[in-house]
């Protein structure tokens, strides 16, 4: 199945297994293999000049890890964090990062034909960071490309801020 | 306000007004003084000594132009004397000016007046001179005159002893020629002399062109006869003294062009003296002129301010009397009009207090007959206050019986809220323990949540661990499930207990209710046994006061035999009242009369009045005197309007005697 993972430059539409989480109403997905823990929340240290959807730093077993808010990166309504909040450390270009989502649901493995393209909604809209659009039992989960929802200027950041490997 | 005040105030205001208006004619007329000072000081001596240097100069004037005239030394000298005297003069009065603040023209004319007198002074010398050397010409001229009439008469009497020595025929010729000389000599004679007249009548007359007619006409005439002599051919000594004769001829004509010379030039200077003379008089006019204006602008002055210090004077007056009378007027009311007030009030309560004994005397005889009225209901009383005593015995018994069946049924009601009260306790510890299973709940859901995380991360890794983590998936998978129904099992329970713990909240406040209820219960035991109470110690008290209400009648008996004392007292107070009202009315219309000088008003009110009262107190007298030691009688027309407290009995106590 690694295999697969590996050619997605040609091809943005890949099966495989995703963690799949809950923003608002929407159900996400992220490849499982840019995952490396999720846990629930833990207090954040915030960062001063960072932009708004950084929402600081975090001291996982001795190592110190940037956070972003993922409702504020995708321009979404500001949610206050309850206990089914969560925080999924992902691995991008060896830095890590961790991503502050809803709630977390499960890990889903999809097939190829339960995969569709990513919607086109003309050239103004960036639709790049999605993968395609996951449809099994009825559910549509939006599948993220992680490499591009975050951008190289905040693994920059991140590795400003204790990110890196 | 006290009326010396009032009157001293009246006094004070007019004062202040006389004191005003003196003080401001006062500034009034020092002003006048000083316009008048100035007037008397500066302007009045300018223009006497302006008129003095006038005077003067027309002095030297005259003196100089007699001097012109007359060319006598005695003049000229006058002349001069009066300029000394002017010169001094205008000096004193360049002084004078200069030492004023006010006589600007004065000064401004006093320097041209100086100028001008220095140059009438130098054209007055030019003259002086020109006048002697005039008087030197004349004096020339009659001597040469004198000189040519003796010189003519010389040469007549020569060629009249020529004539006698002409005797012979053969000196016919020469006879004629001489006899010819003879007339011409004579003519020459003749016109020397008219030369000489005309001359002294022209200077005499002071004519200047008689004199030049002379020179230009009448010489040529003598050169003329002189001529026709020498062509005659006259001889010897003859001849020379022609000769002679001619030579004085031309120095008199010579001396008359002078002389004329000379009086042209001193009319000149006379002219520009008079000139000058004129133009000093003109600058003194304008010092005169203004002199006479600003003296006349003070007494123009002087007679406004007088005007207005007698306009402010009269206004002031008039003010003073006008307020004068307004302040007699108010003053005066101002007493007279309290004294009215206090007059008239006094009258009134003369006739209120003859009224009022009036009052008196009726409200006894109602006193009297409500006493009889009293005595028989008091009698009455008493019986029937014997018959409540008993009624009020038997009440109290009652009374204490329910309030012992009270106290019991409070005791019921009491055992039945601690009742109410255990259960709401109870209710409150099963809200308690739900709660408390509630946290529970919370607690499992946190591990069910937890547990779910880690099998997500087992599935993260096995998935991580490709195809070697495939049976770990499965476990995790089966791991997520299992913490997936915990989960779903604590939500079931936490509905459950939520459930309870609204049912127990409803049965709490039924059983609040309840309590409400046996509180309300219980407070009205509580009020009913109160009520009962104060019944019962009501019906004791009441025993006590139908007891002590026969008492009081016993006292009222008492006290109404005092009442008909003081009537009699008060009956021969009323009457002594009387008599003070109607001293009062009289003293009342003295005052009048000291006031108003009229005492019509006065005496009319008080006997009007005062009759009134006395028959009114002596009517009732003799009503009760009739029924004296009878039964009351009831006075039907004064009953209505007397208030029953002021019935006061009148009579002895003889009318109580039935009590």
């Amino acid at each position: 199945m690694s295999s697969d993972v590996l050619p997605m430059s040609q091809s943005h539409i890949k099966a495989g297994k995703y963690l799949t989480f809950f923003l608002s109403d929407e159900e996400y997905g992220i490849e499982i293999m840019r995952v490396r823990e999720i846990f629930g929340m833990l207090p954040i240290t915030l960062v001063p000049q960072t932009p708004e959807f950084v929402k600081g730093v975090i001291n996982l077993r001795g190592k110190v890890i940037p956070v972003i808010d993922l409702r504020l990166k995708f321009r979404m309504n500001k949610r206050d964090y309850d206990k089914e909040t969560c925080i999924i450390v992902v691995e991008v270009d060896d830095v890590h990062m961790g991503i502050v989502v809803d709630t977390v649901q499960e890990v889903l493995d999809i097939a190829n034909e339960d995969i569709e393209e990513s919607p086109h909604f003309g050239t103004s809209v960036d639709t790049e960071f999605i993968l395609g659009m996951g449809n099994k039992d009825n559910r549509v989960t939006i599948l993220l490309d992680v490499g591009k929802v975050i951008s190289s200027e905040d693994l920059v950041l991140a590795s400003a801020l204790g990110g890196d490997e | 306000m006290k009326l010396g005040t009032k009157i001293f105030l009246g006094f004070s205001v007019i004062l202040a007004i006389m004191i005003a208006l003196g003080v401001v004619i006062m500034f009034q007329m020092n002003s006048i003084e000083q316009e008048s000072t100035i007037l008397a000081e500066e302007y009045v001596p300018e223009f006497a000594k302006m008129s003095t240097l006038n005077q003067e100069v027309l002095n030297m004037r005259m003196s100089i132009l007699g001097a012109t005239l007359s060319r006598d030394d005695k003049f000229i000298e006058g002349g001069r004397n009066y300029y000394k005297i002017v010169a001094s003069n205008l000096a004193d009065f360049k002084n004078f000016v200069d030492a004023s603040d006010f006589l600007i023209k004065g000064k401004e004319q006093a320097k041209e007046l100086t100028a001008l007198l220095g140059k009438y002074n130098e054209k007055s010398e030019i003259m002086y001179s020109n006048i002697v050397y005039l008087k030197e010409q004349f004096a020339f001229l009659a001597k040469f005159g004198g000189e040519f009439v003796d010189k003519g008469n010389d040469i007549s009497s020569l060629q009249t002893r020529m004539m006698d020595e002409y005797s012979k025929p053969e000196d016919a010729l020469l006879k004629s020629r001489l006899e010819k000389r003879i007339f011409l000599t004579f003519d020459i004679i003749k016109t020397g002399l008219l030369i000489r007249l005309k001359t002294v009548s022209a200077m005499y007359s002071n004519k200047e062109d008689s004199l030049q007619s002379v020179y230009d006409n009448e010489f040529p005439k003598l050169d003329v006869l002189i001529n026709e002599v020498n062509k005659l051919k006259p001889v010897g000594e003859e001849k020379e003294m022609l000769q002679h004769m001619s030579v004085i001829s031309s120095q008199y004509r010579e001396t008359i062009e002078k002389y004329l010379q000379n009086w042209r030039a001193m009319s000149s200077v006379r002219d520009e003296a008079a000139v000058i003379g004129t133009n000093f008089a003109d600058s003194s006019n304008i010092v005169a002129e203004a002199a006479k204006v600003q003296s006349l602008k003070i007494a123009t002055d002087t007679n406004a301010a007088v005007n207005s210090a007698i306009y402010v004077l009269i206004i002031g007056l008039v003010i003073a009397i006008v307020i004068g009378i307004m302040l007699a007027v108010v003053i005066t009311r101002g007493i007279t009009g309290p004294i009215n007030a206090i007059i008239s009030s006094l009258d009134e309560a003369g006739s209120q207090v003859a009224a009022a004994s009036n009052q008196i005397s009726s409200a006894s005889q109602s006193l009297a007959e409500g006493a009889t009225e009293q005595a028989a209901s008091l009698e009455e009383s008493s019986s029937a206050l014997e018959e409540m005593a008993s009624m009020t015995r038997q009440n109290a018994d009652n009374a204490n019986n329910a309030n012992q069946m009270m106290v019991q049924t409070q005791e019921q009601v009491t055992n039945g809220a601690d009742a109410v009260t255990n259960m709401s306790t109870a209710m409150t510890e099963i809200n308690d323990s739900s709660e408390q299973t509630s946290r529970i709940i919370g607690t499992i859901e946190e591990i069910a949540f937890q547990t779910n995380l880690l099998a997500l991360n087992a599935a993260v890794e096995a998935a991580r661990a490709g195809d070697a983590g495939k049976g770990f998936a499965v476990v995790a998978d089966e791991v997520r499930n299992l913490a997936q129904r915990s989960a779903q099992a604590a939500r079931d329970t936490a509905e459950l207990i939520e459930s309870t713990v609204a049912r127990v909240k409803n049965g709490s406040s039924i059983v609040q209710e309840l309590q409400t209820s046996f509180g309300e219960v219980e407070g009205s035991v509580k009020h009913f046994g109160g009520l009962i109470n104060e019944i019962s110690a009501a019906s004791n008290e009441q025993a006590q006061g139908v007891d002590q209400v026969n008492t009081a009648v016993a006292q009222m008996d008492k006290v109404t035999q005092t009442n008909a004392a003081n009537a009699e007292e008060s009956a021969s107070a009323a009457e002594e009242l009387s008599a003070q009202a109607s001293q009062l009315s009289s003293l009342v219309s003295e005052l009048n009369i000291i006031v108003t000088g009229n005492s019509s008003n006065g005496d009319f009110r008080t006997a009007t009045r005062r009759p009134k009262p006395i028959a009114k107190l002596s009517a009732p007298r003799h009503s009760m005197g009739g029924h004296n030691g009878g039964s009351l009688v009831k006075p039907s027309s004064s009953s209505n309007l007397v208030k029953p407290h002021e019935v006061i009995p009148l009579d002895d106590d003889d009318d109580f005697e039935d009590f």
